[in-house]
């Protein structure tokens, strides 16, 4: 497989791990914040299950099953995805309980409404940190799949990185790269979100105010 | 907390059955029978078994082969499952012809020999075999019972005598379920003695060259029972009779799922590997937890510290944090890439685990404590010292998500780390188990890791539920401690 090849197929599983990551943290996570429950309840088996099969075990076998790119964006996205789930139900548990969001609901804004303006603004920087941790993550496990030996190096891009020399540094040094420029970012975007426009402010206002 | 340790084992039972389905689903079959053993009439089902091997069927299947003509398989497989079929061959010899009788009683020969009941002479063809049988089991029909073949192999276990021991070898196969059962465990000198006795025993009707050496030791006779109990785990079924509840159980038990459940107890004790694992399994297991301690407890600790100080401050410190953040998350890429490691390292490889575990632990908490920035209770003065732990208590809940979260990551960082610094870890030993197709050490390994997190889950949602992160998990203890 040639460099520009393995580079396509490490991009494809990335941007597949990374949908599927962020619709499972997505979907689950706010499930189980808002229902809690049986819901999360849910979202912890699923994350032992998922702990009993760690990605090492499960990408080569079942890679023998599926195609590797979509054995790698399959397991990497839902490995993420429930890993992002914690830290997003978690982030929105905290947040639905300050108190400008519980003066907000007393003023008669509606649960959906004050969860999608006040609530999920403090958690979706960590989903945009989950989406961009997912391509270190990709060509980590695809480097280590072949560093340890349990991929040929035929299928998975990363292998290029696992396999060392000039090519193998750059390799990693592009992922480096990739994330800090993607961080610095991400940071710059929640830095506009929070200074966000007027309702944005006064929800702030509001706490200062001490409204609860 | 009380509850999610009690929903422990249903949540490790329900974990069991997925990855045994996963596993049986990726991995090659097991072969449908071991060489040199009776035949199996299918390949093991993964959970139910509507048909399972019962010696009455099989016997009558062989009987009915060698009744048909001559079949030299055939009859050696009868004389091989020996005296668990004469129950069910003898009060049918009978109702064949004259000839298929004498066929099937002279298929039976060999096993007249091993039990030491005929010499060849008496055998030597159809007519005087077929009487012989047929008195042989006018006289010994009442023999040929649990409760008898209980009695005498509880005498034999309690002292050998050589009359003792003709008794059971008259039995032959039909005495085997009683004889594996009084191996039983290995304590002292008493109990290699009655193994070595039984272990003859179970040589000279099985045929199988398995036996203590002169003056054994201890582990020997283990060994021995654990060789025993394995071969009768996966053969013993097609010796013992089904019928009414056993045959129910059997549906359930003879399957792939319900023999890895039944070998569970004695653990890696029936693998040819036992003795090299029972010396380094501790050594590993404590080797890959340190690792991944220093990981979720050092790393996430340390990310989560800075990146608390790093969101107050502007300039080149933050921008110092990033960079190390990126980099610690970059662990596994970079150490196959700079082909990094080397002999031994445990230090060195648990400090690549807390940079991995900084990593991500500086870029959630940073995005978490970012937003937070213009709560009211924002210090005015940079964070440091003894500031750090408030604010720290007021955002930290997505590093106990991450701890909840995060340990797939990290095992895979700890294996890229033992295969680098070539430390014998349960990541290396998985990665082997992998590439064997070794579905018993991944089973163990799933319901290990699987547990792992569930304890750490549980330790994240109380200390959530603890700093009030969580009031889901906070009001359920609230309403639990208002019952009391």
């Amino acid at each position: 497989m040639n460099t520009s090849e393995a580079f396509v197929r490490t991009l494809a599983s990335s941007l597949g791990a990374i949908v599927i990551g962020v619709l499972v943290a997505f979907v689950l996570g706010t499930v189980a914040a808002r229902r809690g429950g049986l819901y999360d309840d849910l979202l912890r088996r699923s994350l032992e299950f998922a702990g009993a099969l760690p990605t090492l075990v499960a990408i080569p076998l079942l890679g023998r099953l599926w195609p590797m790119p979509v054995t790698c964006a399959v397991v990497l996205g839902i490995h993420q995805g429930l890993c992002l789930a914690c830290l997003f139900r978690n982030e929105l548990e905290h947040a639905s309980a300050e108190g400008f969001v519980v003066a907000a609901r007393a003023l008669g804004l509606g649960a959906s409404r004050t969860h999608q303006r006040h609530v999920l603004p403090f958690a979706l920087p960590l989903i945009l940190i989950g989406g961009l941790l997912v391509v270190p993550k990709v060509v980590g496990v695809e480097a280590a799949l072949r560093y340890v030996g349990l991929d040929n190096g035929a299928s998975v891009g990363g292998f290029l990185v696992a396999r060392g020399g000039g090519l193998g540094a750059l390799g990693a040094g592009a992922v480096l790269v990739l994330l800090l420029v993607f961080h610095h970012w991400i940071e710059r975007l929640i830095g506009r979100i929070l200074r966000g426009d007027a309702r944005n402010q006064a929800d702030q206002s509001c706490e200062a105010q001490g409204t609860d | 907390m009380l509850r999610r340790v009690l929903w422990l084992l249903p949540t490790l039972f329900l974990v069991s059955l997925a990855a045994f389905q996963f596993f049986a689903w990726t991995l090659p079959p097991p072969p449908q029978s071991s060489p040199g053993e009776l035949p199996r009439s299918a390949p093991l089902p993964v959970f139910v078994n509507p048909h399972p091997d019962n010696a009455r069927e099989l016997a009558l299947g062989l009987m009915q082969k060698v009744a048909e003509g001559p079949n030299e398989r055939a009859a050696a497989q009868l004389a091989k499952l020996g005296g668990a079929a004469l129950p069910h061959i003898l009060p049918r010899l009978d109702q064949l012809s004259p000839t298929a009788r004498g066929r099937v009683a002279l298929a039976l020969k060999p096993l007249a020999l091993r039990m030491g009941i005929a010499t060849q002479l008496e055998l030597s063809d159809p007519d005087s075999a077929s009487l012989f049988w047929t008195r042989f089991w006018q006289d010994r029909e009442l023999d040929f019972r649990p409760i008898v073949v209980r009695r005498l192999v509880k005498r034999l276990t309690e002292r050998s005598l050589a009359l003792r021991r003709d008794d059971v070898i008259q039995l032959d196969t039909y005495a085997l379920p009683e004889l594996v059962k009084a191996l039983g465990r290995v304590r002292d000198r008493t109990d290699v003695e009655r193994v070595r006795r039984l272990g003859l025993l179970l040589a000279h009707i099985t045929q199988k060259d398995w036996r203590l050496a002169p003056n054994p030791s201890l582990s020997d006779a283990r060994r021995l029972v654990s060789t025993w109990q394995a071969w009768w785990l996966s053969e013993g079924p097609n010796y013992v009779a089904l019928d009414g509840i056993s045959k129910a159980i059997a549906t359930v038990t003879q399957t792939r799922y319900g023999r890895w459940l039944r070998g569970l107890p004695a653990g890696f004790g029936m693998r040819e590997d036992a003795a090299a694992l029972s010396g380094s399994l501790g050594r590993a297991t404590l080797l890959t937890l340190t690792l991944l301690a220093s990981g979720a407890f050092g790393g996430y600790l340390l990310g989560a510290a800075a990146a608390v100080v790093g969101a107050s401050l502007r300039g080149r410190v933050p921008r110092f944090l990033g960079f190390c953040a990126c980099l610690g998350v970059s662990v596994p890429c970079l150490v196959p890439a700079l082909n990094a490691g080397g002999k031994g390292g445990v230090f060195a490889a648990c400090c690549l685990m807390l940079g991995f575990g900084y990593g991500a632990a500086y870029l959630y908490q940073r995005a978490a404590t970012l937003t937070r920035r213009g709560a009211p209770w924002w210090p005015a003065a940079p964070i440091a010292g003894r500031r750090v732990l408030p604010v720290l208590g007021e955002s930290a809940a997505a590093c106990l998500g991450l701890l909840a979260g995060g340990l797939p990551a990290l095992f895979v960082a700890a294996t890229v780390l033992e295969t680098a610094f070539d430390l014998p870890g349960l990541g290396q030993s998985t990665v082997h188990a992998v590439r064997r197709g070794d579905a018993e050490w991944l089973m163990a390994s799933a319901l290990v890791l699987s547990a792992l997190t569930a304890l750490l889950q549980t330790l994240s949602d109380s200390v959530a539920a603890a700093l009030g992160y969580r009031p889901s998990v906070g009001s359920g203890r609230a309403a639990l401690e208002g019952l009391g």
